[in-house]
């Protein structure tokens, strides 16, 4: 179980899953529960991924030619799917990851206007 | 396989797989394995809807790989515009060519009457702007009609017999043909007795459509006289279905409504009925109407100008235009409307039985006797009538008798009486200016069968 409070944790935007995924594979191919849990554990379990939602992301994802899929064995030696990022998914990852930043400033200072400047 | 195919089939067991890790790992963390499994199971969320949104995220690939498709055909007929432009071409003249084809085939084919000519025939349709001063209406459901009480402009194509003998006599049209619905007939002398649908139609009718006899012979004029003995043809489904399509029917003696009809041929197959939807057993000659009507239903209708029931038809002589004709027969009948006379009542006339020979002629001037015009009971001697109607004189005891109003035929009478008075009145004002419009019959004769009722019963 977590050791965050429920009320702490925050749902995921809309669209922002498939960011995350292509992120969480930059590192290399993992299966999709470890997906689920590297995007947990990065974020400090802030962000609740109710895993199921990671496939029907994945699929998204392969349909676009962004990841692909390959047979392989896990940790614990059991046959697993890895997914991996594809060269046009890595450059998905930059452009998503540039419209990402844009909007989170974006969204940051109308949220917290800048002390600097303004009236004089 | 396909690829969604592919990736759809093994979603289930990477399901569980997913939740199977995920019991593990809770179980590593020390929760009891029931608690383990039930909390992985609330952690994946509904196995079901992650499922079905899967399974959408496929589900228009075949979409935009079609479009993928597409692009990539243009792509190749830009590479090669040569063939590009032969292909093309080739499909525009055949898509043109037959569309062509089939618009005429449609047209000539199948939207036109089953008979010869059928842009030639053009349907007489009188309209006025106020309901013309008649005591009987009938419709065979031929052609829409508006002549509820109290209606502006009732418009309608049922004519008096009178007024069809007049146009036909004046050389307007190449063939005029009258027909109605006869009401059912009750069959004898074929096996069981039976009940048939049947048309009266004039003895120009199968010559004005140009139709052949699929054996034996059709109409002609003098089939249609009071003195002809009553014959009858049949319709070639009818006749098949119901006396095998045997040729010794020609000849045979039909009894319809208690009256022998020799039958004497069977009209061509593609000929069912000339209004669309409205199929007929047998067709009789106008003239053997009265034979098979009661009497009482009958009100001398062959003589009375103000008995409307006749549906008209015209064939156009070759070459010429619909409006010199139109203008001929709206001439005919504004002059019948305006000019032709109707007595309400004449002391001392008999009552009752019909009164041959009083066909109109030609021109206007037209003496027609009514037997009875108002629908209501009659008022007693001398008195008023309920409508304004003045009450006849019941001198020499003729007793008036009471019009019954064909069923589904309006009480047209009604809306005329009240501007009734005792002298000569005509059938209609200049203020109303009766007219007849000539509508292609392909068109006018709609079959909106309003329900018919039976004018031989009941």
């Amino acid at each position: 179980m977590s050791t965050k409070e429920l009320k702490e944790r925050i749902e995921l935007l809309q669209g922002t899953l498939d960011l995350l995924v292509l992120r969480t594979l930059l590192l290399g191919p993992v299966h999709g529960h470890a997906i689920a849990k590297a995007i947990e554990f990065k974020s400090d379990e802030v962000l609740q991924v109710e895993q199921g939602s990671l496939y029907p992301a994945l699929h998204r994802l392969i349909k676009r030619q962004w990841i692909s899929v390959q047979e392989g064995v896990s940790e614990n030696n059991r046959r697993a799917k890895f997914y991996r990022l594809t060269a046009k998914g890595r450059r998905q990852l930059a452009v998503e990851t540039s419209k990402w930043d844009k909007l989170a400033g974006a969204i940051a200072r109308v949220l917290r206007p800048a002390k600097q400047g303004g009236k004089s | 396989m396909s690829r969604r195919k592919r990736m759809l089939e093994e979603l289930d067991q990477d399901i569980r797989d997913h939740i199977e890790r995920e019991t593990q790992d809770n179980i590593d963390r020390g929760m009891p394995p029931e608690e383990a499994r039930y909390a992985a199971m609330r952690k994946f969320g509904n196995v079901t809807r992650v499922k079905e949104d899967t399974r959408e995220v496929w589900s228009f690939v075949w979409l935009e790989q079609l479009w993928q498709d597409i692009h990539f055909g243009l792509r190749m007929l830009g590479k090669s515009p040569g063939f590009a432009a032969v292909a093309i071409l080739t499909l525009a003249l055949g898509i043109g060519a037959n569309t062509a084809i089939f618009s005429l085939i449609d047209a000539v084919m199948l939207r036109s009457l089953p008979v010869e000519n059928p842009s030639q025939l053009v349907l007489l349709q009188w309209g006025a702007r106020n309901a013309p001063n008649i005591h009987g209406y009938m419709t065979s459901g031929d052609c829409p009609m508006n002549l509820r009480p109290g209606a502006a402009n009732p418009t309608g194509c049922s004519f008096s017999e009178p007024m069809f003998r007049e146009i036909a006599q004046a050389n307007v049209f190449s063939a005029t043909a009258a027909f109605a619905n006869s009401g059912r007939l009750n069959l004898t002398g074929n096996g069981p007795a039976t009940v048939i649908n049947g048309q009266l139609v004039s003895g120009d009718f199968f010559r004005t459509m140009g139709l052949k006899a699929a054996a034996g012979r059709l109409f002609d004029a003098a089939d249609d006289t009071p003195s002809a003995a009553p014959v009858a043809v049949l319709n070639y489904g009818y006749w098949q279905s119901a006396f095998g399509g045997s040729r010794d029917v020609v000849g045979h003696t039909i009894e319809l409504n208690s009256v022998p009809f020799t039958i004497i041929g069977i009209a061509e197959q593609r000929f069912t009925g000339i209004t669309p939807g409205s199929d007929y057993d047998v067709w009789l000659p106008l003239s053997d109407a009265q034979r098979i009507t009661d009497p009482m239903r009958w009100q001398n209708r062959s003589g009375d100008a103000s008995n409307w029931w006749l549906t008209i038809i015209g064939r156009l002589k070759p070459g010429t235009q619909v409006a010199p004709a139109q203008a001929v027969v709206s001439g005919l009948f504004g002059n019948e409307m305006l000019h032709g006379s109707v007595p309400l009542f004449h002391a001392g006339d008999p009552v009752g039985p019909p009164m041959p020979g009083q066909g109109a002629p030609a021109g206007g001037g037209v003496q027609l006797r009514r037997e009875m015009l108002s629908g209501e009971a009659p008022a007693p001697a001398g008195g008023k009538g309920p409508t304004g109607v003045p009450a006849p004189s019941q001198s020499g005891g003729n007793k008036p008798f009471i019009l019954p109003a064909p069923q589904g035929a309006p009480p047209a009478d009604r809306q005329s009486a009240p501007e009734m008075s005792s002298g000569p009145k005509t059938l209609s004002t200049v203020a109303d200016s009766p007219q007849v419009t000539l509508v292609p019959a392909q068109t006018g004769l709609t079959g909106a069968r309003t329900r018919y009722s039976n004018p031989s019963t009941s």
